[in-house]
Formats: C-alpha cells, structure tokens, sequence
C-alpha cells in the first residue's frame, strides 16, 4: 500500500476561494516550479500557531520562520540529522515540511560541527540568555520608536532648518521598511536558542523512554517543570490586584456586569477605587500585552484591547479568595517534588552510566527550560502585540490617504504589496498627482474578504504527502507532537465513532460538558467545570480555563507552552486530538482521559 | 542442638528464617515485621513436619484456638519456595475456607504431602535440584474474604519497565487471577508517580469465592462485572504497596494481594505472598545511555539515533 496522504497539489480551493493563491507571496504557495520537491516528505499542517486560516499580512511570522528557524538547525548549529522546516501556505492555512538529512555521512559531519557549536551556547546558557532579553528589549524600544511621519500639505519647517535633507514622504517609506526589519529580526532572535532548547528536551524524553518504555510524557514533564516562567507573572499581577480589591473592599465593584472600561471609569470616582486604578495601571505595561491568543494573529489583540480576558480572570481569582483558597502556584511543592520523583526514577535505573546520562540529560533540560517558555512572552507577546499596532498606523495612514477603506484594510495586503501602497501614499504626495494605486488596493482588498471569510469556513486537512518519511526534527517532535506514531495514526484516519485520541499532556481523568471554543470572544461562553475543546490553546487563556474540568485541543505535543501550564494547573488535557472540534459540539458530554490521551463520549447533545 | 519450636507467629522475629518457617512465610513475616498489612497467623515449622503427630496436632489446635478459629487459608511454605533462584510458582498445595480442628489437620497433611509429589520433583529435576523431599513448613492465616484479589509484578513483565508495577485483578479470590481460570482487569501503574498509566477492564463473568464450604466458582453480581475490580486509587495504593515490599526485600517481587472492602469503610489491602521475580529481572537489561559521559555525548546520540557518537 501505497502510504501517502492527500497530494498537496490536488487539494482544491474551497468554494468562494478561487484565486486565493493571490493572496500570498507567491513563495509560499504549492505551484508547478516546485511541484517536484514539494511531493517528498510530509506536510503537516501548524494548527498550533495558526489553527485558522491567514490574512496575507499575518503570513509574515510564517515568512520570518521560515528563514530563522531553518537557519539555526540547517546552517547555523546543524543538527546532525535536520535542515530546516520548509513552509508554505495552502487554502490560507501554514504548512510544515521538515527536511531531513538523508547521508549517514554529512549526518556524522555535522555532528561534530553541532557538538562545538551547541555546545557554546549550552554551555553558557544562562548568560546568552541574559544577552538575548538585553537584545530584545532593545528591539521593542526600536520598535516602539517608530514614527510615522504625517504627510501634511506642506512639508514640517524644521526639514529646511535643520537642513535633514530627508523628507517626511521617504521617512514613511522608510519606517515601513524598519517596522519589518525590526520584526524579522525579531524572530532571528526567537529561534537563537530554541532550536537547542526543544533538542535538549528531545534527548531527556528519549532517554527515559528508552530507560522505562511505559514512561508518561508528562511523568517526563513533570521533571523539567517549576521553573519561574515569565507567562505567570500576567495572572501574577491579577493575583495581587485581586488581593489588593478585597483589602479596599472592591469586590462588589468588579464583579459589576458592565464591561471592564465603565467598571474601571466609575472605580476613580473614589480614594480606594484610584488607589486600585493606578495598581491596575501599573501591572498593564508590559503584562496586559499578552495576546488574547498566541500572538500570530493580528485581529486577536491583547488584554489591553479586550480587558474581558483578564477581568474574567480577575473575578475569578477574587471567587476563590473570598471562599478561603489561596491564589499563589505552590513552587517550592512544586520543586521538591520534582527532586523527589528524578532521585525515585534515578534509583530505578539500570547502573552507574544511565544514572550519570539521566543527570547530565535532566540538567540540560532544566537548564534551556526558562528560555523555552520566556522567550514567547517577549516575542509573540510583547513584541508582536506593538507590531500589529504599528502596522495598524500604517493602515490608518493609507486609509487617510485614500488608499484602503479602513486601517485593517492593510492586513489584507501582503507585506511586499503594503510597501508598495506605502511607496505610492509617499511618491504621490511628493508628486502632487493622485496615487495610481487609490482604486487598485481598495478593490484587491475588498475581493481578498470574501475569499478569507471562505477560506476560514473550510477545514484543513491535518497531513499531506509521504507518509514513510522519517521524524528526526527535534521541534517537529516536541512541539508539534509529530510522530512517526502519529502520522501512522493519521493514516488509518477517522477514529473509530464515540473515542477521540490524542497526546496525554496532563494527567488526570474528568467528564463534563464539551464547550467548543474556536476564538477569544467564544472563549467567554465557557462555564465552571466544563470541557474546553479548541483547535489550539493559548497561554493567555489560562487564566480563564482554570474554570474548566479538562482541555482538548486539536494542536500541539506534550512540551507546548500550553500543555505545560496545564500540567501546573492541574488540569486533565489531551492534546494533538486533531479531530476534536469537528467530531465534538458542544454540549456532548465527554471523559478526558489526561494519563491515556483519550477522549470518550458519554452522550452527544441533541442536535 | 536446641529444641526447634513446632509453631512460630507470623509477627515474631524468628519466623522470618527460611530454615524455620519455609519461604513463602519467612518473607510475610519480613513483612509483617515491617508493618506492612498481612493477614494474622502461624507457621508450623519445619520442625514439626519431623516431629510425632501426636506432638503436633495439641500446637496446632492451641494456635488454631489463639488465631481466633474458624475459617483460615493453609499453605505450604517450602524452604526451596520463594527464593530468588526457585519460585515454585504453583507447585505447593494451597486449602483455603477451611474451618475447624479436623479439616485445617487434614489440609496440614495435605500440604506436606504435595511436598513429595511427582510434580515438585520434576521440577526440582529440571532445576538441577537435588530430587529428595522439600523441607516443608506451613502457613496457617485467617481467611480474608476479598473484594477483588489477584497479582501484581513491581516490573512490567514484558518490557521489563522497573518504573512500573503491573496489576492483575479478580473479583474474589486471588485464585481466579493465579490460576488463570477468571478474566482479569489490568493495571500499570507509575511507582513513582503513582499514577494509573493504563486500565484494561474486561467483562468479569466468573469468579471465585470463599464460602462455607470452601471455595465456590460463581458469576459476581451483575453490577460488578462490567466495573473495573479497583478503582485508580486502589491501584495506586497497592503500587504503593509493592513498591514498599520490593524496598524491603530488595528486590523485584511477585505479590499476590487481597482488597477488602467494607461497607462505607476505606478499602483495606494485604499481601498473602511475595516472592522475588524470577524472569524479566534476569534478562539482560540494555543501556539507555547513549556512549559518552556528558550531556552533549548523549543529545548527539539521541539526534542520530545512536548512529553517531
């Protein structure tokens, strides 16, 4: 038997969507010029980053990627057995090729390459890692400087005076350029150390599997788990706040039920009310710039723009305050525990050098842990959350300019079509001649809407291409969940009717109702200990989804940002459950098995 | 040459010798002496079975008596049973259910007898063992009539996992899980974690159970067959259990357990038997270490799947 997935060549556009490619760079897109190297390997689509499909704008973090994280394992720090993971975009949805290297050969030459090379930053980890958050801070500052220039009638007197020789038209032009500079290299950055980071993890997973091949991922997990992540320092701030209303005696206050904008505006009218405002205030930069979802989404916003996220979140932690529970994570449970789980399953090993690889494997993997989660804060959260606004005053000036009909209207050019409507917004006010392209960008961007509302409707299938290919990417595996178990799964294709399987990434076993939740707004529908299905989990949920009995969702492997916050949540989850959304609706009533990776129906909701 | 006792206790010291006790309970009495749960009784020693019958049977009925009557297990607790080179598994006679003076007698014989039965010697043959008598003792214990009961192994038997305890479980007697006669539940559990890693549940139509006319086969109530035999938290206690006993004997053990419930009380568990695993715990055991001490040795290994080093 032939074991191969959909061709990605004979996928059709979904109805409404022809003429998608369009949309998109035109490298990103399955065409003939490619067609002979697409159809090796597999394909398997990101619904981890991007479980819906992409305004052409948006495909920049993919374009970012594609060019960083490639780098690092191919060229950079060559992992012996991986180049990069090729990408492209197919009915506005991302997919990943990882491409292996195949000659045992240059595999053994890069090795040696990859042992002094890694083995620099591993071995200052830390200290690189101090450098890494001085290089990106300085980014966002960068970024965060950015001005646009107004293009007024006549030109600011100060050009002629300070003699700038540079006009307010070029400096638009050019501080279009740098927003995307400052971007692309913020994702040189993100994949720095991620690369070794995931690799690390790889290698503690597969050494005590092969040690104990009945091993839990999340037993594994759970010896890497209880560093100080940043990503608590958001629901951190909302503890303290929380306190901080029961002390002044706000509670009643906040759990008014008008939105959190007129709760916080009618909270000044009083000395305790401005007290907490100014609180609020301070915990908001940079923390309420976590994403309302994982941050590759310029239409998600952060809490900043909807503070119902962090408000529900507020109300909940005040909830268990006044009913006597405390809010703080248990860290020093957590450490101890952990110490006490790697000594039991250490004196379980076979002899002297598996408990001497078992440590050295263990302490990399603590060692890279912090970057792991971190390093999302700062890039997909803080950086990108000030980046889609940018872009945004970009599309506000087009928009003023005559050029779009709105300033989201820019999210729906790709970014090479966006210089060029910033060009034409700068060049027609330096030539006092209408722009040639005032008709043009409206009317691509107004046919781009329906076909991204098409695009949207229709599902993705999850794996195209060769099914044999062989698994040897450390990211593919630990992040993506992508497995040649897996892939052999995909293979055998609808699960049987009534259980759902996925990745085990929380242990525990609990029944509720399912809510199914496929973006932020939805996500306000889920109720005290139902079961929260979606295609992808973000961290900044969290706050919210601690109301939940357990969690499914469709993307992700056991080491996914989420799967880890889940564990420390103590909620059940099943991940790369890639059916989950559409073989559950909610109100079926479903057991999510978080030691199994199951997820059995025990009654469908009357439909 | 002192005089050897015909009866030792389970809870004291000196029963834990092999040479007195025979060592199936030589190794509850370690056990007990632990603190860990096993059900009350004697041993009559080694020396009894060389001793006058008309020596024996006043000890025995004084204990019988002590232990509190009615209706006990009586089992062979051979010298050569149990020990890390020779299990014996199933070899010995077990009599369970049994109650009064005359019957728990008969059932003492009965047990000396399968000392010297065909089957023992071909084994003993087959072992290398010198083919005469097994030195025999037995072991009387008040009958526990349990809920569920059946065999745990504190490695996976079949991938040899060490961080596992694998759970068989009947409903009733152990008999049905040892004897392979009844369907059973199966567990495995993390030691470590103490965690349900998997439950295979089966529909449980038979069992056995003890009745007053020993032991009887029926189908269990119709509520339970379909159930799961333990619940996740009384499969992690006995991992809990097994692993403790394997700290104590210091080594991988085969257990066979019994689960007490009482009604609106917490479940109780006991060990009947611990003997050290005798085959996956030999198999040679292949390094997980890839070549090379330190951390980068070991991520190129992963990453190259050993090929490169």
């Amino acid at each position: 038997m032939a074991r191969r997935f959909p061709d990605p060549f004979s996928v059709a556009a979904p109805p409404g969507a022809d003429g998608w490619e369009a949309m998109y760079p035109e490298y990103l897109c399955f065409t003939e010029d490619t067609r002979e190297v697409d159809r090796e390997g597999f394909w398997f689509q990101d619904g981890l980053h991007y479980p819906r499909a992409l305004h052409p704008f948006d495909v920049i973090t993919v374009e970012a990627t594609r060019i960083a994280l490639g780098q690092y394992n191919s060229r950079v720090f060559q992992v012996p057995p991986a180049y990069g993971l090729e990408w492209r975009i197919l009915n506005g949805y991302a997919y990943i090729r990882p491409v292996p290297v195949l000659d045992p050969g240059r595999v053994a030459e890069r090795a040696e390459v990859f042992r002094r090379r890694a083995g620099h930053y591993y071995d200052r980890w830390d200290e690189l890692f101090d450098r890494w958050k001085v290089k990106v801070r300085a980014l966002i500052d960068e970024l965060e400087g950015i001005r646009l220039p107004a293009l007024e009638r006549e030109e600011d007197e100060r050009v002629v005076l300070e003699a700038r020789g540079i006009s307010s038209g070029y400096e638009l032009v050019r501080a279009y350029d740098r927003a995307v500079d400052n971007l692309f290299v913020a994702w040189q950055h993100h994949f720095e150390m991620l690369n070794l980071g995931y690799a690390a993890y790889l290698n503690l997973f597969e050494f005590c599997r092969r040690a104990f091949p009945g091993i839990t991922d999340d037993a594994v997990a759970a010896l890497v788990s209880g560093t100080d992540l940043l990503f608590h320092q958001p629901d951190q701030r909302l503890k303290e706040l929380a306190a901080l209303a029961v002390e002044l005696g706000l509670q009643g206050a906040i759990r008014q039920a008008r939105p959190p904008d007129q709760i916080i505006e009618g909270l000044g009218a009083a000395a305790g009310g401005r007290r907490w405002v100014e609180a609020l205030r301070r915990a908001e930069r940079p923390w309420f710039y976590c994403s309302t979802e994982g941050g590759f989404y310029h239409e998600s916003g952060c809490w900043l723009d909807d503070l119902r996220i962090p408000w529900a979140a507020l109300v909940h932690h005040l909830d268990r305050l006044e009913s006597g529970q405390g809010l703080d994570l248990d860290r020093n449970g957590t450490l101890a525990r952990r110490e006490r789980l790697a000594a039991e399953y250490a004196e379980l090993l076979g002899g002297d050098a598996d408990r001497e690889a078992f440590d050295v494997s263990l302490g990399l993997a603590r060692r890279v842990a912090a970057y792991i989660e971190d390093h999302n804060f700062y890039v997909e959260h803080w950086h990108h959350t000030l980046f889609w606004r940018k872009v945004r005053d970009f599309g506000r000036a087009l928009a003023e300019g005559g050029l779009l009909e709105g300033p989201d209207d820019v999210f729906l050019l790709h970014r090479w079509e966006v210089a060029q409507a910033v060009y034409e917004l700068a060049s027609a006010w330096a030539t006092g001649v209408p722009s040639r392209g005032h008709r043009r960008w409206r009317r691509v961007a107004a046919g781009r809407r329906g076909i991204l509302a098409a695009l949207r409707a229709s599902t993705p299938p999850p794996v195209l291409g060769d099914a044999s290919a062989e698994v040897t990417e450390p990211l593919t595996t630990m992040l993506f969940g992508i497995t040649g178990d897996r892939l052999d799964g995909w293979l055998r294709e609808s699960e049987p009717d009534g259980a759902l399987s996925g990745i085990a990434a929380s242990p525990g076993r609990r029944s509720g109702t399912v809510e199914v939740v496929r973006d932020t707004a939805e996500l306000q529908r889920l109720g005290d200990g139902e079961v929260l299905v979606c295609p992808s989990l973000h961290t900044s949920w969290l706050p919210l989804v601690n109301r939940a009995a357990a969690v499914v969702s469709e993307a992700g492997g056991v080491m996914s940002h989420a799967a880890i916050l889940c564990r420390e949540f103590g909620l059940p989850a099943v991940v790369g459950a890639s059916l989950a959304t559409r073989s559950l609706r909610t109100g079926d009533v479903v057991e999510v098995d978080g030691d199994r990776g199951t997820v059995t129906v025990l009654s469908r909701a009357a439909r | 040459m002192s005089r050897e006792p015909l009866v030792s206790w389970l809870d004291e010291p000196r029963t834990a010798g092999r040479g007195l006790a025979g060592g199936k309970a030589a190794s509850l009495a370690r056990l007990a002496g632990h603190g860990l749960p096993v059900p009350a009784g004697f041993v009559l020693t080694v020396a009894a079975r060389a001793a006058p019958w008309d020596d024996v049977v006043p000890a025995l009925a004084a204990a019988y008596e002590r232990l509190g009557g009615g209706a006990v297990a009586v089992r062979s607790s051979a010298v050569a049973e149990d020990s890390p080179d020779s299990s014996f598994a199933g070899q010995f006679e077990t009599v369970l259910g049994v109650a009064g003076l005359e019957p728990v007698a008969a059932a003492v014989r009965r047990c000396w007898r399968s000392g010297e039965a065909d089957g023992v010697r071909r084994y003993r043959e087959l072992r290398g063992e010198d083919g005469g008598q097994a030195a025999m003792a037995v072991l009387v214990q008040r009958m526990v009539a349990p809920w569920a009961a059946g065999v745990m192994t504190t490695l996976n038997p079949t991938t040899g996992d060490r961080s596992e305890v694998y759970v068989e479980a009947c409903l009733g007697l152990g008999l049905g899980a040892v004897s392979g006669e009844c369907p059973v539940d199966r567990y495995r559990v993390d030691k470590v974690r103490l965690e349900v890693r998997e439950r295979a549940v089966v529909e449980k139509h038979s069992a056995f159970f003890a009745g007053a006319a020993g032991v009887v086969r029926r189908p269990p109530p119709a509520g339970a067959r379909s159930a799961p035999c333990l619940t996740d938290a009384e499969a992690i206690a006995l991992a809990r259990l097994g692993r403790a006993i394997e700290r104590h004997l210091g080594s991988a053990q085969d257990v066979e357990w019994a689960l007490r419930r009482e009604a609106g009380g917490e479940a109780e568990l006991l060990v009947l038997q611990s003997r050290p695993e005798t085959v996956a715990s030999r198999r040679a055991r292949p390094p997980a270490a890839h070549r090379g001490a330190t951390a980068m040795d070991q991520l190129i290994g992963t990453l190259t799947r050993g090929r490169v080093r």
